[in-house]
């Protein structure tokens, strides 16, 4: 046990964890301490480094749209972006919830049309119409202690908040720290009251920038909205029902002038509410940052393996065949270095060229925008796996050749007996880098090309120019950075797996 | 079969390399007869050609001039008839011990059942005692363990002729000895017919019936041929006793070295430059 865990650790890079078992396991524990600081104490040294340098910096720089955010700040909003998610999943399932109480009216109402124009008896669908009428309108009042009980933690957080700003404020006015003008006196500000000084006003600011309860003041209102849309329900249910009533009625009364018309009328005004409860609600969510990750690493997936499935054969010709090689050297070494900025343009226009207007992709994730960044990714990152795989493929050890001469082995098995499974190393070096260009490429060709995923969302807070939003990119940019060591991690366990020798670089 | 046929022949083969100017000659009217399931030791320094001629003889390399027989015809590239085990072993990294030698008893029995080649395979693998190691990657074994997999994998294609250049000469002398005697074991069980290029002048002794020295290059040649006529099995604790293993042993070391003091003359007397009469700067 011990041994695989640390069989798995090493395979992986993930070396820290090491000393750690071992330690565990009461494996001379002084040496292992020893260790564990080495790896972990030094790298916590540098990022304790790192914030304290940052943490200073953000006292000091002036972006365009206020302070630079602190890490505190960042951190804030990343748990606010976190806050979102877990609203938006609210949203989601109450919202779902809505849907299928529509469906259930939608059904029984169909049904009463149809038994009545068959001229049968309509009683028990009436009567499971008022029962589900019955409770839906409970329902919908349930969520009234629900947006209250959530409102009132809200309003205390954003008074707690609004008293700490009263008090900074009272610090700096008792100390007396005004802006002054020309004569000596305080400037007085808008609402007529002095104005404090620059640092006062800064603290002030850094105070009003945190978000405080934003998962309870979504909810507030996720639970208003939908209490809203039940109400609307219920509503034209009712006026179904009451549409329905006076249809009975009528049919009851003996004929008189105008009658048909009245029946007509009324009829027409059930039908218009029929409809509309028809007609399904398409859940719009918002998005939050789960779906812009999961979407991103879909993307790049999905480019990587289009590079390889492109890369890889191509790799392998070029290798075999000097002469396809020099004929293709060109190609390769004139769109290697072209940027992704460029590719997406190209990609845009084609992509949109193919599937346009009615043929447009409309998938949850199969969208024109979609493949246009997975296949810039593509574009951009499929060169180290073809340069990687021709080299290994051209590089092949003369022994392994001479094997396959000795077994008089056929060209096929020569090929993917001999020449293919030693270049695996090779290619699974190609398609590590691959990863990582793909991963740095994605960002900004789906800034380029609107695909809901990390770069759209970074562009997004870019555009709203505010200092909340320069911490959410911050927030991505973390993000980022660690989905792409991860992915990096993957394929050095993978590289490390199928190569021949202990030795794979970090 | 006759005493006279030979089972393989060089007849006058040089073999050279680069082009015009740049021609070197490695090897130069190399005559060797064969005979079937004789077991022959050819001995040199390293970099006089040892290795290019098992390539000629296996078929790897084609003679400039001359002709390499095989049972009297012409060799015209790699055959299974001749099994080469080559000096850094050539075992396939990605593949098992049975990966390896299977790569070969698939390819020479290609009509045989998977049962009936796994059966081959796993034949071939004991015999070279490596049965509990049969699932290992090359990587997970020792150099003896290496070069046993690939006499296997040469053994399994059934050859005729076994072309072994210099097999044991990276391994260590204990592991070295016990290989010795398992080839000896496995060439009298199989009366196969053994071409061994070795450095190691007591290893060609040890095991062969004739000795050849190999002189040195360019333009190498074959030495005279000494026959090693000493019963078998041999004592490898009393050869060193043995009057005519004495005598042998220094018969072809003399010549060898004859061959070394040759060279070394040729070398000085043609190309002993001027020193420069340069000093160094001091700044």
């Amino acid at each position: 046990m011990k041994q695989k865990l640390i069989n798995f650790f090493e395979a992986t890079g993930l070396t820290w964890f090491v000393p750690i078992i071992r330690l565990v396991t009461g494996e001379e524990p002084k040496e292992q301490c020893t260790e564990i600081f080495k790896m972990l104490g030094y790298p916590a040294i540098a990022l304790a480094l790192f914030f304290m340098t940052w943490g200073y910096l953000s006292t000091k720089i002036k972006t365009s749209v206020g302070a630079l955010p602190s890490p505190t700040y960042v951190w804030s909003q990343g748990e606010a972006m976190w806050a979102t998610h877990n609203s938006e999943t609210v949203r989601k399932s109450e919202a779902g919830e809505l849907e299928k109480v529509r469906i259930k009216f939608n059904t029984l109402v169909t049904e009463r049309r149809t038994l009545e124009e068959n001229g049968k008896a309509t009683e028990p669908v009436d009567k499971k119409l008022d029962k589900l009428l019955s409770e839906t309108k409970e329902k919908a009042e349930l969520y009234t202690p629900l947006v209250e009980k959530y409102a009132t933690i809200k309003e205390k957080a954003e008074k707690e908040k609004a008293e700490e700003i009263t008090a900074i404020r009272e610090k700096f006015t008792k100390a007396g720290k005004f802006d002054l003008d020309d004569s000596g006196k305080p400037k007085i500000d808008v609402d007529g009251n002095p104005q404090l000084a620059e640092e006062a006003l800064d603290e002030i600011n850094y105070k009003q920038n945190f978000r405080v309860a934003v998962y309870e003041g979504n909810l507030v209102r996720v639970y208003k909205s939908i209490q809203g849309s039940y109400r609307s329900l219920i509503n034209k249910v009712e006026k179904i029902e009451k549409y329905t009533q006076i249809a009975r009625e009528l049919a009851s009364v003996s004929p008189s002038t105008g009658h048909d018309k009245k029946v007509a009328s009324n009829n027409r005004k059930r039908q218009a509410f029929e409809k509309q409860i028809a007609k399904p609600n398409d859940y719009q969510g918002n998005g939050s940052i789960v779906d812009y990750i999961k979407l991103s690493i879909i993307t790049v997936v999905f480019g990587f393996f289009l590079a390889a499935f492109v890369a890889i054969p191509l790799g392998i010709v070029c290798g075999l065949s000097p002469a396809i090689m020099t004929a293709l050297n060109p190609l390769i070494q004139t769109f290697r270095p072209v940027s992704p900025l460029a590719w997406v343009l190209i990609t845009i226009q084609v992509i949109d060229g193919i599937f346009v207007g009615d043929n447009a992709l409309q998938g949850d994730i199969l969208k024109n925008t979609f493949l246009h960044s997975g296949i810039t990714v593509a574009l951009c990152s499929l060169w180290a796996t073809l340069s990687n795989t021709a080299l290994g493929v051209s590089s092949v050890d003369q022994d392994h050749l001479n094997v396959a001469q000795v077994l008089k082995l056929n060209w096929f098995d020569r090929i993917f007996k001999i020449i293919i499974p030693s270049a695996i190393p090779y290619i699974f070096t190609g398609l590590r880098i691959t990863l990582g260009v793909g991963w740095m490429v994605l960002i900004v060709s789906e800034m380029m090309a609107t695909s809901r995923g990390l770069g759209w969302f970074i562009d997004q807070e870019y555009q709203n120019n505010k200092v909340e939003s320069l911490a959410n990119i911050m927030v991505c940019i973390f993000i980022i950075g660690i989905i792409g060591a991860i992915l990096d991690r993957i394929m050095f366990t993978l590289q490390k797996l199928v190569s021949f020798s202990d030795e794979v670089s970090a | 079969m006759s005493k006279e046929e030979y089972i393989l022949e060089l007849n006058n083969v040089t073999r050279s390399f680069g082009e015009r100017e740049e021609e070197v000659c490695v090897l130069e009217n190399i005559d060797l007869k064969i005979k079937k399931g004789e077991f022959v030791a050819i001995v040199g320094f390293s970099g006089t050609g040892k290795s290019t001629l098992i390539n000629l003889m296996g078929g790897l390399l084609p003679p400039s001039t001359g002709e390499v027989l095989c049972r009297e015809k012409p060799v015209l590239g790699p055959s299974p008839d001749r099994g080469v085990i080559f000096q850094n072993y050539s075992l396939l990294p990605w593949l098992s011990v049975a990966g390896n030698v299977g790569l070969a008893v698939n390819q020479i029995y290609k009509d045989k059942s998977k049962k009936e080649r796994k059966e081959i395979i796993e034949k071939y693998v004991d015999m070279v005692a490596l049965s509990p190691a049969i699932d290992k990657k090359p990587k997970e074994l020792s150099g003896g363990m290496r070069q046993r997999v690939s006499v296997a994998r040469a053994l399994s294609m059934d050859p005729e002729i076994l072309l072994m250049d210099e097999p044991l000469s990276a391994l260590d002398a204990l592991t070295r000895s016990v290989l010795q005697d398992q080839i000896l074991d496995i060439w009298k069980k199989t009366g196969k017919t053994i071409v061994l290029i070795t450095n190691d002048v007591d290893e060609g002794l040890y095991m062969a019936d004739r000795i050849i020295p190999l002189k040195i290059g360019p333009n190498a040649t074959l030495g005279p041929s000494f026959k090693i006529d000493m019963a078998r099995p041999r004592d490898r604790k009393n050869m060193n006793n043995d009057d005519k293993f004495k005598k042998l042993r220094a018969e072809v070391i003399k010549f060898l070295n004859n061959e070394k003091a040759k060279e070394k003359a040729a070398n000085t007397s043609s190309e002993s430059y001027p020193l420069p009469d340069i000093e160094p700067v001091t700044v």
